[in-house]
């Protein structure tokens, strides 16, 4: 187990300053690629259509003539390449395009859309954190015990099962039996924050549990490193409760692995988004996708998988160096 | 669908033009035999899917766009029932005794894909082995032009028409040689002239009198199978009273209370 | 082999699920003999009953009984599932072959685009592979192929790095044997077992995937009882309280996922002891 090393030499500082704006750059780098290749695969996806653009805006009874026009209209009879140009300078300037099906800008859409999704991300993460977190917890201090074995198969199971199973369930036994929670997750229009917690807690659920487990394991394991570690005995021989070791050392060294489950995580959470918001009509990212792939509307689409891989980058790039920043190891100039 | 099964809700219903065509094509095999195509129309039981699959939201059809509420339409011609026995006998004389396979596409709309489903298990009687090929709608229609359509180059389809005051437009663009909505591919020169002769015509009594001469050459062709004409729904929940409504789409609420 | 085998169904967690992934794996093949009804047959006279003796699950809106569905709907996902797994796990060794025995820029530009896919949503690169390829099981198989392969390429070149620097590759390289010969046929046999642990644990992620993509609405056609594909149909109607035409099937994934998932978690946790 590592430990504090004393305050380092100018020389070992200049290397580690070095070591982390390298760390920093890479990762920077890799998001800005992953970004690129997702908008080249998005473009491809909605461009290798059979049929073509001004069809799918005019449907299927128009005129070839109309369509012909239409599409030189829009510039989409222009080379790919050029269009992918045209595309990515839009984007970058902030101009999403209008959408196909609604025949308004995307970004109309986008904002409330996404703002809906991270609502709802919201409260299933303030739900599944501290139980998370608790859970590991507990799952370590009982190690090797029942309560941990059990602990243990319960994350596991509720991390695998699909989230629209798990919300049809929820939605049968708490929407329509027991009638405590509302079946939609659509508020009406001017609804008090409490009112929207109402409809968020039930479609959270399914995201609280996907999450739970992976949450737990990673705490589980970090707390036990940190219960064995010479700190921790350190502490005690000192005369410290036990109480107050778990929080002043343990705790704060158990979190580390947490936040970059949570970061990494995000991935999964946005999959089970799309299923969710469809499954309980929520008026989000995820269902704003869906209807997007469904109904051909291009420009909506790449906008919204767009900004999902842009939300995704920065927030992975955050976390990792909020790990970085966090963790001892890397803090002193350890090579990694 | 999930409407018609839902208990909390109201709904008002009117007769209404609006059904599903069932094309078979008259140019491909299976179905270049006429007997084939009327085998078929006698697998299916027509006021068990009004009241199974439409529960009791629809009227009957007898394989033409004359559907009941039509003043021009002639009541006297024979109701097609379902007949297993003279679906069998008319699939032997046809050479097919031993069965046919195809594959009947069509689009992901109302309760269509559950129609196909129906119909999929109706011909196993007569040793008829269909599958499915469901899409989205977009799909279905694909460019709308022959070559690029499923819709207008399936062997066997299921196609939703909306409700019209008057059958003028069910029978020319689905059916004449020379519609563009003939996803049958049906070229019978006999029914062009009738239709002419229909359209062409200045009073109910002559309407009428080829109106008959059509519903019978259809039942005896049956390039496509008018199995229902379903009603025009309303839905209110349950409490609200007086909504009057028409198969056109208008709500009238002067009357309406809670 | 036998000693792992035994230690493995020591557990109670592995043997709960190994029970439950041959219960739906008997499903899958036998359960067109055993059922009760025809899952196919409709009585539209008997649409929409809730359970019964007749009917143990009830029946559904074309009338067919529920119960039977669900049994044979089994078929469906422990079909395409393993195949879709089968797929990735020949791509994803290949590629995780050639990264780690080639390194240099091979791996390091092969791996930037590794990192970038694993990137993205698999149901996010499923809607777009809607838009272009279509909902056919193809489509679902590539989007299964395409998420999952960068993963087994990962543990797979992590596996090689281990075997490269090794004398026996060193020998065959010497004796000027073909690429492909020293790739499958020297150092595939060796790096197989973490190979069989990380597929195994992908089929649990396979199966959770053709669930969610069937009930989005890929891939399997009507009148197929496929779970996905029944609970999509339905889940419209549990408001107004229809709730047996969706419940089995949802029970029956979660059983799935969950078993396969245990037995899973056993086999990775036997190659970390």
């Amino acid at each position: 187990m590592t430990h504090a090393a004393g305050p380092p030499r100018p020389a070992a500082a200049i290397g580690r300053t070095r070591a982390i704006s390298r760390f920093i750059l890479k990762r920077i780098g890799l998001a800005l690629l992953t970004l690129w290749l997702l908008s080249v695969l998005i473009f491809l996806g909605g461009h290798l259509l059979p049929g073509n653009v001004g069809r799918a805006m005019l449907g299927p009874f128009a005129d070839q003539q109309a369509v012909d026009v239409l599409n030189h209209q829009m510039g989409t009879d222009r080379p790919l390449l050029v269009q992918y140009g045209d595309w990515v300078a839009g984007f970058l300037t902030g101009d999403l395009g209008d959408s196909y099906a609604y025949r308004a800008p995307v970004a109309d859409f986008l904002g409330p859309a996404l703002l809906n999704s991270a609502k709802l991300a919201a409260v299933a993460f303030v739900l599944v954190v501290p139980l998370g977190i608790l859970g590991g917890v507990v799952a370590a201090l009982y190690r090797g015990r029942p309560t941990d074995r059990i602990l243990s198969v319960v994350g596991l199971s509720a991390t695998v099962v699909p989230e629209f199973v798990s919300g049809i369930l929820l939605i049968l036994l708490f929407g329509v039996t027991l009638r405590w929670f509302p079946i939609s997750a659509t508020w009406d229009e001017g609804a008090g924050v409490l009112t929207q917690l109402y409809h968020l807690i039930l479609p959270a659920i399914p995201l609280v549990l996907i999450l739970f487990g992976y949450i737990a394991r990673m705490t589980r394991a970090g707390m036990i490193e940190a219960l064995e570690a010479d700190y921790t005995r350190t502490a005690i021989l000192k005369g410290q409760t036990y109480a107050r070791v778990i929080w002043r050392h343990v705790l704060r060294n158990a979190l580390l692995p947490t936040i970059s489950v949570i970061a990494t995580q995000t991935v999964y959470l946005i999959g089970g988004l799309v299923v969710i918001e469809i499954l309980f009509h929520y008026q989000g990212i995820g269902s704003l996708i869906y209807t997007a792939a469904k109904k051909k509307d291009f420009p909506m689409l790449q906008a919204g998988v767009m900004s999902i891989g842009a939300l995704f980058a920065v927030t992975t790039l955050l976390a990792d160096l909020l790990y970085a920043r966090l963790n001892p190891r890397i803090r002193f100039g350890d090579r990694e | 669908m999930g409407l018609l099964n839902d208990p909390s809700v109201s709904i008002l219903s009117i007769p209404s033009a609006a059904h599903q065509q069932v094309h078979m094509r008259t140019d491909m095999e299976p179905f270049k035999d006429k007997r084939v195509r009327q085998a078929i129309a006698l697998c299916l039981d027509r006021p068990k899917l009004v009241q199974g699959l439409m529960k009791g939201k629809a009227q009957v059809g007898n394989d033409s766009p004359f559907m009941a509420a039509y003043p021009s339409t002639d009541p006297s011609v024979p109701q097609r029932q379902q007949d297993i026995a003279k679906a069998k006998e008319l699939m032997a004389a046809a050479g097919m005794a031993g069965g046919f396979k195809t594959t009947l596409t069509t689009e992901k709309y109302l309760e269509i894909p559950e129609y196909a489903v129906l119909i999929q298990n109706a011909v196993k009687e007569i040793g008829g082995d269909i599958t499915l090929n469901i899409l989205d709608q977009g799909a279905y229609y694909g460019d709308a032009v022959p070559g690029k359509s499923p819709w207008l180059d399936s062997d066997m389809g299921i196609t939703d028409y909306g409700h019209r005051g008057v059958p003028n437009v069910y029978l020319q663009a689905p059916l004449a040689s020379t519609g563009t909505w003939n996803s049958a591919h049906f070229n019978n020169p006999e029914y062009d002239t009738l239709v002419k002769g229909y359209v062409a015509a200045l009073d109910l009594e002559s309407q009428r009198v080829t109106a008959s001469k059509i519903q019978t050459l259809l039942l005896d062709e049956t390039p496509v199978i008018f199995g229902y004409f379903y009603d025009f729904l309303t839905v209110t929940r349950q409490g609200v009273n007086g909504v009057v409504a028409t198969a056109m789409g208008h709500l009238m609420l002067g009357q309406t209370s809670l | 082999m036998k000693d792992d085998l035994r230690r493995l169904l020591r557990q109670p967690a592995f043997d709960i699920g190994l029970v439950i992934v041959l219960f739906w794996v008997a499903c899958a093949i036998f359960g067109p003999w055993l059922v009760p009804h025809d899952p196919y047959a409709d009585d539209l006279i008997n649409t929409l009953m809730p359970p019964s003796a007749e009917h143990w699950f009830g029946t559904d809106q074309l009338g067919r009984d529920v119960f039977s569905r669900v049994i044979v709907g089994a078929r469906d996902i422990l079909t395409v599932a393993p195949l879709a797994t089968l797929i990735s796990t020949i791509l994803g060794t290949a590629l995780g072959l050639t990264m780690g025995y080639f390194g240099g820029w091979v791996d390091e530009v092969l791996g930037r685009i590794v990192d970038a896919v694993l990137a993205l949503p698999t149901v996010i690169v499923a809607l777009l592979a809607l838009t272009a390829l279509g909902t056919s099981m193809i489509t679902v198989m590539v989007v299964i192929a395409f998420s999952f392969a960068p993963i087994i390429a990962r543990t797979v070149r992590s596996a090689v790095l281990a075997e490269r620097s090794l004398d026996y590759v060193a020998a065959a390289e010497l004796r000027r044997e073909s690429t492909f010969y020293i790739l499958f046929v020297e150092i595939l046999p060796n790096v197989l077992p973490p190979i069989l642990v990380e597929t195994t644990v992908r089929l649990g992620y396979a199966i959770f995937t053709v669930a969610t993509l069937s009930f989005i609405g890929f891939g399997i056609q009507p009148p197929s009882p496929d779970w996905g594909l029944s609970i999509s149909s339905n889940y419209g109607m549990i408001g107004g309280g229809f709730w047996w035409t969706v419940v089995f099937d949802s029970l029956a994934i979660a059983s799935l996922v969950i078993g396969i998932n245990l037995v899973a978690d056993g086999i990775e946790g036997l190659r970390h002891d």
